[in-house]
């Protein structure tokens, strides 16, 4: 279920159990309707199932058929700040209120990486690509029983557009501006109540991940609310719970600041299993709130929890234990989160006319056979070896290997090999002396390299780093700093010389979402942003490749032209990747269905068909 | 006595005014805002994040925006968070009532346990009873409560006798009925209470036995003594009043601690109160609520040194407050 939550993709950061009851039966007793029972344990459902199966309920195929009851325990570092998914702009939020709470139309499945049908079951898109017709399912109902419509998508997309609503949302949507300088929008058409149409003012490929992301909310809830401007402070932590209608498997049940929130069983969700049981298996959810990843390690060592993100400080122990704490660790392979050092390249000057970066410096950066020496002299694997304890591997490419669309299918690989990374060194000019690395004007070259100390991986890589390119006779001066900082010098100040940085995945993991790093114009576009017109003929090619990407339908020839792109980004090095750590999860053995993916939300992405194939102890 | 209270009344105003114009300083000068980290996201464009801004007043100037905050401050409008966007007062107020049950349970447990304990130990002078006072004294003075706080978890953790942390069961909460509810509580109170209890315990225990110790040398004591008065009578009721004088002041500031007095213990013990919530704005830069916790844990220092001089005068009849 798919945090289709494009936001999630914030650019890592810090880093970035209760049954009662005999061993059930098995389920399918309880499925249809489902009468009320008292009883906590494995077989029936409780709070039980509501009214009629959809008659359009989606039938999940690839999962196994689980039983009924019982509650999951999840520790997620931080509180939620909300529950209205339209505003909700970080992880601790979107993870509970987009997926587990409030669905989509449109949906992605972390498993197979690719995008499949929701709340709609279907949507056709016209010859020419600009209008798209979405049918919804038949017979869709609110947690409250009140049936979900063509209407409430047609509000919920007047929220997002609303200039007073502050919605990332809202960014999907957009399409340039008017004359008046006004916001521009695709126009929602209300066919009848199970079909909508948008028409739209120009191509967008990734269009109907927009409309996947747009998170419905019931209009007969929050319309008056909306009509007075007040939609803002709706869906908040003090709303009362049974307010918050909801059109996911869960609703919200109970919320203690700094404590816990519980989201039980939606009564009238819309999924069923492969055998036609209703969905979602488990009674209840319990996320516990904890300040931070040790925290959340502690709480499933001692088995309060029943799955954990596996981090690399913590794998060997729990390996040791896995037998004992009757668990089982799922290795995930590479996960989505890059590191990549970069140089500033950026030649032009701050308000006091000083340059960014120090002109012999510059010129340095500037040369593609300085970067690409800079690559070679980096032991890859050695990093992997010493920083990540060899669970990972080098990375070549602008995305990670465990893209598995993306990927791209050739890039230039950078060996270790300090004699090549010496001629291309020579034939700038450069010369090595004794006490370091000359450049042809007889400048030493030195130079810092920033990242962001709330991150150990990254601390520990920069002093790789530093001695890596000590050999070569380069001196680094290491610059550990508060994210903040980072964040400052990468956007505002421009004072940086190198970086230590990495991006995370936004969903889906489609190479049009990183238009802001990849366009020369884009503000993410680290080494020089915002750039007029394109500096170098090579970001031109990039920002034509990502233009023609944007028209193309035909999935063989976007990924031909995405190809190109990336393999022109591993050619050129304005990020010369490092590494991708393994990602690892934690789940007990008596999880049914616990498919992890490296893609948020990691853990529960399958929430509605996660069951337990036997009571807790306790 | 009421001009007394009238003039420190008076200069409340400036002090906070001083108080939150520093803190609004510190927060304008510390790098990026609360929206910064969104800027990482590819997909963020300027658009969105220019309407947040604007919309949670972070587009001004220090002074604009402080002078912004202190007109909605002036009705008792402290703003929403940031982060929460709800109105400040109502965050607080959540996590308010827990702090206050752990400080106050601990300033009970600390004042209960070190009067006694500092009377009997002033009383029995170099006797084996002040030795291990003493001991105990020395060692919650010594030990830093982050670290006993830690230790204390670890303990935990290893026996499995006491929880981790929180403040109640996380799962079966809902199921518990009153009793087992406030057992559970008291079961999560005991080891942060604890912690705190015991090394404030140590301090005013140490002034408890200093002060005892000097009293009961005094001329009027063995005035008493020589009419004749049993031991006991003595201490309870002549030396006990005199000595407890600085004790009472010492009172007035654990009264203002009780705000912020448990910070380093609630993070340790990730208890639901105030210090969570203000320590995590801090981090995220969440201005609103930041300024509102400084205001009121200002307000509480006040009132805490006026509620210490108020019984002082009323135990000491040479105090006048004039």
């Amino acid at each position: 279920m798919r945090a289709r939550a494009i936001l999630s993709s914030l650019l890592t950061v810090a880093a970035l159990s209760a049954c009662s009851g005999e061993k059930g039966g098995q389920a399918g007793g309880g499925a249809k309707g489902g009468g009320p029972s008292a009883e906590t344990g494995i077989g029936k459902p409780n709070p039980p199932f509501q009214g009629e199966v959809p008659t359009g309920a989606q039938k999940i195929e690839e999962f196994e058929v689980g039983k009924y009851g019982g509650t999951l325990v999840i520790a997620t570092p931080g509180d939620p700040k909300s529950f209205n998914p339209v505003l909700a702009n970080e992880t601790s939020t979107t993870e509970i209120t987009n997926g587990p709470v409030f669905e989509t139309c449109w949906d992605f499945n972390n498993g197979t990486q690719e995008d499949e049908p929701g709340l709609c079951e279907k949507y056709d898109r016209s010859e020419d690509g600009l209008t798209y017709t979405f049918t919804l399912r038949e017979g869709l109902l609110w947690s409250d029983g009140k049936p979900l419509t063509t209407d409430d998508f047609e509000f919920t997309y007047q929220v997002v557009t609303d200039a007073n609503v502050a919605s990332s949302q809202k960014d999907l949507f957009r399409q340039g501006k008017d004359e008046a300088g006004k916001d521009r929008f695709p126009t929602f058409e209300k066919v009848d109540g199970r079909t909508f149409r948008l028409k739209l003012i120009q191509k967008d490929v990734l269009f109907h991940f927009s409309v996947g992301s747009l998170t419905v909310v019931p209009k007969h809830v929050w319309e008056e609310d909306f009509k007075a401007g007040k939609f803002n402070s709706t869906m908040q932590l003090q709303t009362p719970p049974e307010k918050i209608v909801s059109s996911g498997p869960f609703r919200i049940k109970t919320y203690a600041a700094a404590e816990r929130v519980v989201i039980e069983r939606n009564p009238y969700y819309w999924k069923v299993d492969k055998a036609g049981n209703r969905l979602p298996y488990l009674d209840r959810v319990i996320f516990v709130s904890v300040p931070d990843f040790n925290v959340a390690f502690l709480k499933f060592r001692e088995g309060e929890t029943d799955v954990l993100e596996v981090r690399p400080e913590h794998y060997d122990l729990l390996k040791r234990e896995e037998q004992k704490g009757g668990y089982s660790i799922v290795d995930m392979g590479p996960s989505f989160n890059t590191n990549y050092l970069m140089f500033n390249l950026d030649d032009r000057k701050d308000k006091d006319g000083k340059p960014y970066v120090a002109p012999h410096k510059l010129a340095w950066f500037k040369s593609k056979n300085f970067r690409k020496a800079v690559s070679h002299a980096l032991d890859r694997e050695g990093i992997v070896r010493t920083v990540l304890h060899g669970r990972g591997s080098p990375l070549w490419a602008y995305v990670s290997q465990a893209n598995k669309k993306w990927y791209p299918t050739k890039v230039e690989q950078y060996a270790y090999d300090l004699v090549k990374a010496g001629e291309l060194l020579k034939a700038d000019g450069f010369v090595k002396k004794d006490d370091g690395l000359y450049d042809a004007q007889g400048n030493k070259v030195e130079f810092s390299v920033m990242t962001n100390s709330e991150n150990s991986t990254r601390i520990a890589l920069i002093n790789v780093l530093k001695d890596d390119l000590a050999k070569l006779g380069v001196s680094v001066n290491v610059r550990p700093v508060p994210f903040n900082d980072v964040v400052t010098a990468l956007n505002d100040a421009r004072n940086f010389e190198g970086l230590v940085l990495g991006w995370a995945t936004g969903v889906p993991p489609d190479p049009a979402l990183s238009k802001n790093a990849l366009l020369s114009s884009g503000r993410n576009h680290g080494w020089y942003p915002a750039q007029e017109k394109p500096v170098t003929p090579w970001e031109a090619r990039i920002d034509e490749i990502m233009k023609l990407q944007g028209e193309a339908f035909d999935h063989a020839e976007r990924k031909k032209l995405i190809d190109e792109l990336y393999y022109i980004f591993s050619d050129e090095q304005p990020q010369i990747q490092l590494v991708v750590a393994n990602a690892y999860a934690a789940g007990r053995n008596y999880l049914g269905n616990f498919k992890p993916s490296p893609i948020r939300p990691v853990l529960y992405w399958n929430l509605e068909s996660l069951y337990l194939k036997h009571p807790k102890k306790g | 006595m009421w001009t007394f209270l009238l003039r420190r009344l008076i200069a409340v105003p400036p002090l906070l005014l001083a108080v939150s114009f520093l803190t609004h300083c510190l927060l304008y000068a510390a790098p990026g805002d609360y929206f910064t980290r969104l800027a990482e996201d590819p997909s963020v464009t300027a658009e969105y994040m220019a309407q947040l801004r604007a919309q949670h007043g972070l587009d001004g100037g220090l002074l604009w925006r402080y002078w912004k905050w202190l007109l909605n401050a002036l009705t008792f409008d402290f703003g929403h968070s940031f982060r929460f966007d709800t109105p400040v007062f109502s965050l607080i107020g959540e996590r308010l009532g827990n702090t206050l049950l752990l400080t106050g349970t601990s300033m009970i447990a600390a004042w209960g346990l070190s009067l006694p304990l500092g009377v009997i130990a002033g009383v029995y002078k170099g006797t084996i009873v002040d030795r291990v006072a003493g001991f105990v004294s020395f060692l919650g003075l010594s030990i830093p409560k982050v670290f006993f706080a830690l230790l204390m978890v670890m303990f935990a953790a290893v026996t499995g006798w006491f929880p981790t942390g929180g403040m109640r069961d996380q799962i079966y909460w809902d199921d518990f009925t009153g009793w087992e509810k406030f057992v559970d509580v008291c079961h999560h109170l005991v080891l942060p209470v604890f912690v705190i209890a015991t090394t404030e315990m140590a301090s005013h225990m140490r002034q408890m036995r200093a002060e005892m110790v000097e009293t009961l040398g005094k001329d009027f004591v063995r005035t008493a003594r020589s009419k004749g008065l049993a031991g006991w009578q003595i201490v309870v009721k002549h030396a006990f009043g005199n000595a407890v004088n600085p004790l009472v002041t010492l009172f007035g500031y654990s009264l203002a601690a009780l705000l912020t007095g448990s910070f380093l213990v609630e993070v340790v013990f990730s208890w639901p109160g105030m210090a969570r919530l203000t320590v995590d704005a801090v981090f995220a830069q969440d201005e609103p609520l930041v300024m509102a916790s400084v205001v009121m844990a200002t307000c509480m220092l006040v009132v805490g040194n006026m509620v210490a001089d108020v019984m002082l005068a009323s135990i000491d009849p040479r105090i006048r407050l004039e």
